[in-house]
């Protein structure tokens, strides 16, 4: 953390290398999310660029007061909604094949078990779309909150600085958000 | 049961993207083309805003400039003076509704005494 505040300090005063170090410090994250919101490798590309260069026009106003990943986050959650209210698209989470780096060899996702019984993968391919289509179909908040924090793994009172809202009204989102995957889902997995 | 452990289990271990070095590279070669594009916007900017406020100051280091300035601000004190000062000496004018009963009966009869073109008081 030292050396980050040390990295936003001197992005502050115009370091250009030292935003780019908060960039490469960040990017795999970010991009995560975007690609979770926007559904494809392009497009999130685009938009988390987008995100970092308002981040870079807007970081002399950042005052420390919020962890910059969760000033950053937020910049791209609202880049991610105003890009896909603009192309009124109904983009499923992971509608992409889900991007595997080539330098990995044996091509296996990364959260897959390396060794699944064949029945088994197709189970989970199968019941993973079926959540990513379920997710997709979730309120704007909702799927924001669900999404932060299930696939970043971020907290509670992380979610609300970065969607904008207080942390009791982020657990409501995340409570409907849940059960309504829960009751869309019910069915459709195997008991 | 089954169902709530299983939906955990799979939402808990959400895969994440996994980009190739390649891709990186493209993207932070792009990325540094946009921030590129930004700091000149935020350069031109900034030097927009000091060139204007440089050509205000210079306006003012101006001898004639000075000069006009100076006659001005003395006619705009003189004017000022002399609307203050002509106020006070004359009855001026007063609103009809700080009349008392008494006095508004003497101003109606004193209007009755004027031509109706001169009557200047409006109720």
């Amino acid at each position: 953390m030292d050396q980050e505040t040390g990295l936003i300090e001197r992005a502050k005063n115009g370091e250009r290398a030292a935003f780019d170090s908060l960039v490469d410090m960040h990017k795999e994250k970010a991009f995560a999310l975007a690609f979770s919101f926007i559904g494809n490798v392009e497009d999130a590309k685009d938009v988390l660029q987008e995100a970092f260069v308002k981040a870079y026009v807007g970081v002399i106003n950042f005052r420390g007061s919020s962890k910059f990943y969760t000033w950053l986050y937020r910049i791209l959650v609202n880049q991610c909604k105003d890009f896909l209210r603009k192309k009124k698209a109904k983009s499923g989470v992971f509608l992409d094949p889900l991007p595997i780096s080539e330098e990995d060899g044996d091509g296996v996702p990364e959260a897959v078990d390396p060794a699944p019984l064949p029945s088994q993968a197709v189970l989970d391919r199968e019941t993973r779309q079926m959540i990513n289509e379920a997710i997709s179909g979730l309120p704007e908040k909702q799927k924001a909150v669900f999404m932060l924090k299930h696939i970043q793994g971020m907290k509670l009172n992380e979610i609300a600085e970065t969607v904008g809202c207080s942390e009791s009204t982020a657990k409501v989102h995340l409570f409907r958000a849940v059960r309504g995957l829960r009751c869309k889902l019910t069915k459709s997995l195997t008991i | 049961m089954q169902t709530d452990k299983k939906f955990d289990d799979l939402i808990s271990k959400a895969p994440k993207p996994k980009m190739s070095k390649d891709f990186w590279a493209r993207f932070d070669a792009e990325l540094g083309a946009k921030l590129d594009g930004a700091e000149v916007r935020r350069i031109s900017v900034k030097s927009a805003v000091f060139e204007a406020f440089g050509d205000f100051a210079a306006v003012f280091r101006d001898a004639e400039f000075k000069r006009a300035l100076a006659t001005a601000s003395a006619a705009v004190m003189v004017v000022g003076f002399s609307i203050i000062f002509a106020a006070k000496g004359g009855p001026g004018l007063y609103s009809v509704s700080s009349l008392t009963s008494d006095e508004l009966v003497d101003e109606i009869v004193m209007l009755d005494a004027y031509p109706a073109s001169e009557n200047i008081i409006d109720f």
